[in-house]
């Protein structure tokens, strides 16, 4: 009923909604095969004016496999909802809202507030990142910008399995971070800093030892962390030169919390190659480096989550992608992220069909392997492949 | 070149700097500076009447003399001769000076009881007046004396200079020595220095004074004309630093290179003002016209030099071919001159192409330039000169009708032209020199001299029929019309002669071969007492004269003898004065006595020389010197400026204003009675330097603008605009400026003034109505015809010139690309793709674009449809000197995204686009070639043709080669072909639609279509602003996230 008082409401106003419909299949690949089938349509109002704007986007998703309770089957999540003032000089931003930062693909150490979530890794951004909701004030200058980024409160980036047990919900535990960015001699430079909810969420095994037997239950809880990062990109030629690094400083000063991540530095350095219009290849190489490491071998960790105390000082990582477009009609793209010591690793192929304007379907498969444990391992059974008609308006 | 002009607008700063360390080093020369008035110096050494006159320095002690004429009611008093005598006295204390003749110190004869004694003619101070008078009288029977130190009136005396003959200095600055002597010891006398050093020391100084003064006047008048004409502050600071700039670096050179400040150069910086102005008006004409579309001023700087520096060195290489002809003239300090001018106009072309953009990228915009008025209809002198144009055009018989008309009244008065050589020609009669010189030539035997050698073996002159000989040369001379008289040696002897002989009037003569000497013969008595016995003897006059000659070495006198003959009596000098400087009596004067010598010299050696004889040589020499020079300038100009515009007949079109004005020059000196001499001559060659400037600044913009639109008028209207301008604003102030040297009262100096002004006018006649008169007359058939037949003239020549240079063809489509160029554009594209099956898709997005700070161009597009693409967006931000900087904008992505190009061939937006064809060419990627006219629906087109000059353009652009067709009065692509990689026909692109928008022609539906695969592209533009105010946050990654 929402939905059609609000087109009207939109049209009354003069507003175009935009957005799309689509249908979706898919199949685990690994796991027991049993067919998820939804749909969803996405609402997108926004204006614009010379010192003011905002949005609301919002999708309405079914879950058509089971058609059983329609009030679990339906759901309706806003995807941006945030008003804007704009200044010649700053913009200023309050609501749900998306904050991307980091120049690097698929992985970005300087993401801190919207991170990719590979789990469900879609065509559509709300998939994969989770906006919160913020207020954002960010000042131009020239090519450069200064952004300043403040969550008040803390909540989930990402959706990860289980109960998430999150701060409370005060000012205090809120997040904040600075980004600036400039370019100089052809280099995008820019600097961050962080402070607040760390995005890879400690999971810990509590024992209850109420219980008889005991249990154990899986905590997860985001702890708080320091960021300090930048990164760095110059195009010559055919070729996109990209770097990431980002310094975690976590309260875990000597190590030997093992329920608390220890610090540690992520850096990532590749290159875009773009040999042609219709074709382009990355390569990206990924090295982690944990600080004040202490092995714990006592502690007991569900070989389905991840350990927060990495397993080795050194860890090093590739990203690889190729994306090829045939006349604006097909394009394919495949995308591998592959962790070398866990010999754990996504895999993403996804190819493109644009029927006409405004009308694609698309096929395609996510592939998490690797060891148990592992940062994509724990993920196997969701490897999935699927299909999506979608038709944009 | 555009290396040089470009890093002067990207860094001004160094580019000043640099400048000025370099006029700072060239200023230190300018205290080394010396001057060197005499022109005598600079004649070959091979002449006959200079080789003489530098013999005659190892011959006799003194060379040149010197008068200064003495007058006054107390001259023949006793204080009045004191004077005489001190001032005598004064001269002899001067170093330089070899002899003074005076009438207290000449040498007189007389007889006495004994013989005769040869003494000074004043022994002793006249103590009364009577006694002056007595010694006034003596000195008026003195038959040497009378003419030459007491006027045949007995009113006035003259002191009579020798310069020593071997000077440590020059004659010029010798005489001043002595005039500084004469003034301070002149007392109460009127004092009439004179004689040619005498003159040319008070000329030079005067001259020099008065020249350095009205130069300032002139440069002062030219910046005020500057102002006015432009009416902005760099119109005047440019092109007058330019030259400015090359005086001091010129001179300064002199300095360094120890070269002296000779006649010739005294219009050296004259010069370098009249012909270095031209290329700084013409920049700063051409980027207040290109200003008005192109707001930011670096761009329009650069390409203000894309466009012109090609013009201004070849008016630079061509001027300084033209001087470097003056080493035909022969006269060292003309070459000199010649050199020192080409180095000047190479400093100017150097100044032009790197001080002046330099100062105008420093330089704000000038506020006129963006007036509404003058962006749509042009300055008020742009709106003149295309009338001017329309005229000739319209009235191109009456034009050619009143151009030949003015050949014939210059014919005529060329006819009427004299050489001249007299510097008092040059002088107000009142002039302080003029006066002495008057008054000397009044009352004495004259100030020109005429040095008339006679060599023999030693002894010689001993022999009577030798000094014979002399004496009938004398004769001889002082019976020609406006010879005042002669000095030699043999006045003294035949003095000598009648006083030995009792004074007996009969012997006032030589001696003969053989006389019969009256004489006594001692005898003895008859008492043996010794007696006088009167006796006749024959006696040789060989004898008598050794007799003579004897007598002056015993009485010491011989100093008396060295300027009349040598010490071992083989050879004498005789002096004849002459009235007139003037070149007429000169000529007459040296061409009768040459007659003389051709009859009478036979058995003698008999030369001639001395200042008369040296200044017709002189003048000679710089006459066909410069005359040849002025050909030979005329014809390098012709072989320099065909093959810079690889054509003959343009080559012609160069040096027909340039003869013109020429022509008018010497017309204009004929009818007005002006002389031919060094400084006028002069004057023709900067016509030459100034002219060629014109011409080639005309031409090379009528070329341009006639291949662009195919219409005579049109190209003309364009060409006024912008070098016509140019040429009149050069003309104004040149001209004006130099027009207060009319008050100068040195009539040379007058005249160049007047001529220096009048050459600007003719060339710029030349320029702006002779060759608008030939373009206009000009069919192209006959142009074709009389192009080959130049080429097949000039073959010898231009078959130097090896391959082939499209530097014009590039030209025209630099043409094209600034007419099309624009600063800014935003609208809405509607892109229509279709396969080969017919069935299209569609892409709307909106666009804007503007020249940034680096000159290139930012770009922006957000996609509006289909929605699939909505808010797509890409931007571009050119760079210089790197690759451009290109982002992408994916809202499912939801983050800009850095991206890099595949070069500028790859598909734009997916179309038979690529970026390379919505964008311009580069025009430096491309060899550009005029092909034929074409129609191209019923407009009337160029084609050109571009061939990708590297393999890395082909690479970038996909293409090989691009076929333009122009058309050719809107100068915007109608039809293009492009071929790949491999040379095969590729894609066509047709242009549907041109508006004019902004003031540009633009395509706002165009076609691509790939010849291979049959698809299609329609690109149709709306919603279009062209040149507006686009900001540049626009191009940033905020505008590309949000929206423009």
């Amino acid at each position: 009923m929402l939905l059609p008082l609000g087109l009207l409401a939109a049209h009354a106003e003069g507003l175009a909604p935009q957005g799309y419909l689509k249908g979706t299949a898919g199949v685990p690949v690994f796991a027991e095969p049993s067919p998820d089938l939804g749909a969803r349509l996405q609402l997108d109002l926004s204006d614009k004016s010379e010192h003011a704007s905002w949005r609301v986007a919002a999708d309405l998703s079914a879950d058509l496999t089971g058609l059983g309770d329609p009030n679990e089957a339906v759901d309706l999540r806003a995807v941006e909802v945030k008003a804007a003032l704009h200044h010649p000089v700053f913009d200023l931003s309050l609501g749900k809202q998306y904050v991307f930062w980091g120049s690097t693909d698929w992985v970005n150490p300087t993401d801190v507030f919207t991170p990719w979530d590979y789990l469900h890794m879609s065509s559509e951004l709300e998939d994969y990142r989770l906006a919160p909701w913020a207020a954002r004030w960010t000042g131009w200058r020239g090519n450069g910008a200064l952004d300043v980024v403040w969550v008040p409160f803390p909540e989930p980036d990402i959706v990860v399995p289980g109960p998430v047990q999150l701060p409370e919900r005060t000012l205090r535990n809120g997040s904040f971070g600075a980004r600036a960015t400039t370019t100089v001699a052809g280099f995008d430079l820019a600097a961050m800093a962080y402070r607040g909810m760390d995005k890879r969420p400690d999971i810990t095994a509590v024992m209850d030892t109420q219980t008889m037997p005991p249990t154990v239950e899986l905590q997860i809880r985001h702890g708080r962390v320091t960021v300090v990062g930048g990164d760095i990109v110059r195009g010559v030629g055919p070729v996109l030169f990209k770097g990431e690094a980002a310094g975690f400083l976590t309260p875990d000063k000597a190590g030997d919390d093992p329920d608390v991540r220890n610090r540690d530095l992520l850096a990532v350095a590749g290159v875009t190659y773009v040999p042609t219009q219709a074709l382009n290849f990355t390569v990206q190489g990924t090295w982690g480096r944990v600080f004040d490491y202490v092995p714990d071998t006592s502690l007991m960790v569900p070989p389905q989550v991840v350990d927060p105390s990495p397993s080795s000082v050194d860890s090093f990582g590739l990203v690889e992608r190729a994306a090829y477009s045939w006349r604006d009609l097909v394009s394919l793209s495949l995308v591998g992220v592959q962790g070398l010591e866990e010999r754990d690793s996504f895999e993403m192929i996804l190819l493109t069909w644009k029927a006409r304007d405004g009308l694609e379907v698309l096929g395609g498969a996510i592939l998490f392997s690797g060891p148990e444990g592992s940062r994509f391992g724990g993920l196997h059974e969701d490897s999935q492949a699927f299909v999506e008609a979608k038709a944009s308006f | 070149m555009k290396w040089l002009t470009h890093n002067a607008v990207d860094r001004p700063w160094p580019v000043l700097v640099l400048m000025v360390l370099l006029t700072g080093f060239f200023v230190g020369g300018m205290g080394r500076l010396e001057s060197d008035p005499d022109v005598l110096r600079d004649l070959p050494d091979h002449m006959p009447e200079k080789a003489l006159y530098d013999r005659i320095g190892e011959l006799f002690p003194g060379k040149e003399m010197l008068f200064i004429g003495l007058g006054g009611d107390d001259l023949w008093t006793p204080s009045g001769l004191k004077q005489v005598q001190d001032l005598t006295a004064a001269i002899e204390g001067v170093d330089v000076v070899q002899q003074v003749i005076s009438p207290t110190n000449a040498s007189v004869v007389e007889g006495t009881e004994g013989g005769m004694v040869i003494r000074d003619a004043m022994e002793a101070l006249p103590e009364s007046d009577e006694e002056a008078a007595a010694l006034h009288a003596f000195l008026l029977e003195q038959d040497s004396l009378k003419g030459t130190v007491v006027s045949e009136d007995g009113q006035a005396a003259a002191i009579i200079a020798f310069l020593s003959a071997n000077l440590d200095t020059t004659e010029s600055k010798a005489a001043g020595r002595v005039a500084e002597a004469v003034e301070a010891h002149k007392g109460s006398l009127q004092v009439y220095p004179a004689g040619r050093p005498m003159m040319s020391y008070f000329s030079s100084k005067t001259i020099g004074k008065e020249t350095g003064m009205l130069t300032s006047v002139a440069l002062l008048l030219m910046m005020v004309l500057l102002g006015g004409l432009f009416r902005n502050f760099r119109g005047v600071v440019l092109p007058l630093g330019v030259v400015v700039v090359a005086v001091l670096w010129t001179v300064g050179l002199m300095g360094w290179a120890h070269l002296p400040f000779t006649h010739s150069l005294e219009a050296l910086p004259i010069m370098l003002i009249a012909i270095g102005v031209a290329d700084g008006v013409h920049i700063v004409q051409a980027y207040m016209a290109r200003v008005t579309r192109e707001p930011d001023r670096k761009t329009a700087v650069k390409k203000t030099m894309d466009d012109l520096w090609r013009p201004v060195v070849m008016t630079s290489v061509t001027t300084a071919a033209g001087f470097f002809a003056l080493n035909t003239s022969g006269v060292r300090s003309i070459m000199v001159l010649g050199h020192l001018v080409a180095f000047g106009t190479f400093v100017s072309l150097f100044m032009s192409l790197s001080f002046v953009p330099a100062v105008l990228a420093l330089m704000p915009v000038p506020k006129r330039a963006t007036r509404a008025d003058i962006q749509d209809q042009g300055y008020r002198l742009q709106r003149l000169m295309r009338a001017w144009g329309d005229l000739l055009v319209d009235h191109k018989g009456a034009a050619t009708g009143v151009i030949l008309g003015l050949m014939a009244l210059s014919a005529w008065g060329a006819t009427r032209v004299e050489s001249e050589t007299s510097l008092m020609a040059n002088l107000d009669p009142s002039d302080p020199i003029a006066v002495s010189s008057n008054f000397v030539n009044d009352h004495f035997s004259g100030v020109t001299n005429l040095m008339v050698v006679f060599e023999g073996e030693p002894g010689d002159l001993k022999d009577p029929e030798f000094l014979r000989t002399l004496q009938a040369f004398e004769e001889h001379a002082r019976g020609i019309d406006g010879v005042g008289g002669t000095s030699s040696i043999v006045p003294m002897l035949t003095r000598m002669n009648q006083v030995l002989h009792a004074g007996d009037v009969a012997y006032n003569r030589l001696p003969g071969a053989v006389e019969t000497e009256q004489g006594f013969d001692y005898q003895l008595d008859e008492a043996g007492n010794e007696v006088e016995v009167p006796v006749t003897r024959e006696v040789s006059g060989r004898a008598v004269l050794e007799g003579y000659f004897a007598l002056f070495e015993m009485q010491g006198r011989t100093r008396d003898l060295t300027n009349f003959i040598t010490d071992d009596y083989s050879s004498a000098k005789v002096t004849v004065f002459l009235k007139s400087d003037r070149k007429q009596d000169m000529d007459r004067i040296v061409g009768e006595i040459k007659r003389w010598m051709a009859e009478n010299g036979q058995g003698v050696k008999v030369e001639m020389t001395g200042m008369a004889a040296l200044m017709l040589a002189v003048n000679d020499l710089i006459t066909v010197g410069q005359s040849l020079s002025i050909v030979v300038s005329l014809v390098l100009v012709w072989i320099i400026t065909s093959l810079m515009f690889r054509s003959p007949v343009l080559g012609l079109c160069n040096v027909v204003p340039l003869f013109a004005a020429i022509f008018f020059n010497f017309g204009v000196m004929g009818a007005l009675g002006l002389d031919l001499n060094l400084m006028t001559m002069g004057v023709a060659s900067m016509a030459i330097g100034v002219g060629v400037d014109f011409a080639i600044h005309f031409v090379h913009r009528y070329r341009l603008s006639f291949a662009r639109t195919g219409d005579v008028r049109e190209a003309l209207r364009l060409t006024f605009e912008e070098s016509g301008v140019a040429i009149l604003m050069n003309m104004v102030a040149v001209a004006g400026g130099f027009l207060p040297l009319l008050l100068a009262s040195f009539k040379g100096v007058m005249t160049m003034g007047l001529l220096i002004s009048l050459i600007m006018a003719f060339s710029a006649f030349g320029a702006l109505t002779i060759l608008p008169v030939i373009f206009a007359g000009l069919r192209p058939k006959a142009a074709e015809a009389l192009r080959v037949g130049a080429v097949l003239l000039a073959a010898g020549v231009l078959a130097l010139a090896a391959g082939p240079a499209h530097a014009d063809d590039a030209a025209y489509m630099r043409d094209v690309l600034d007419k099309n160029a624009f600063t800014s554009m935003v609208g809405t594209t509607t892109l229509t793709l279709t396969n080969e099956r017919g069935q299209s898709k569609v892409r709307t997005f909106k666009m804007a674009s503007r020249d940034n700070e680096e000159g290139e161009t930012d770009l922006i597009m957000r996609m509006e449809e289909p929605a699939d693409m909505r808010g797509n967006g890409f931007l571009l931000r050119g760079k210089r000197d790197a690759d451009d900087e290109r982002y992408i904008y994916v809202p499912a992505l939801g983050r800009v995204n850095r991206v890099v190009g595949s070069g500028r061939g790859g598909a734009f937006m997916s179309s038979e686009f690529s970026l390379e064809d919505i964008g311009s060419p580069d025009l430096e990627d491309w060899t550009w070639v005029l092909g034929g006219k074409t129609t191209q629906n019923g407009i009337a087109c160029q084609v050109v043709t571009g061939t990708a000059a590297t393999d890395q353009v082909k690479k970038d652009t996909g293409y090989s080669k691009v076929v333009y067709t122009i058309d050719a009065t809107q100068l915007v692509t109608l039809k293009a072909e492009f071929y790949d990689k491999a040379g095969k026909p590729f894609k066509t692109l047709t242009v549907d639609k041109v508006e004019m928008i902004g003031g540009v022609p633009f395509a706002t539906d165009m076609t691509m279509k790939d010849l291979a695969s049959g698809r299609t592209s329609r690109m149709v533009m709306s919603d279009l602003t062209v040149n507006g105010d686009v900001p540049a946050s626009w191009f940033s990654n905020r505008a590309l996230q949000q929206g423009f």
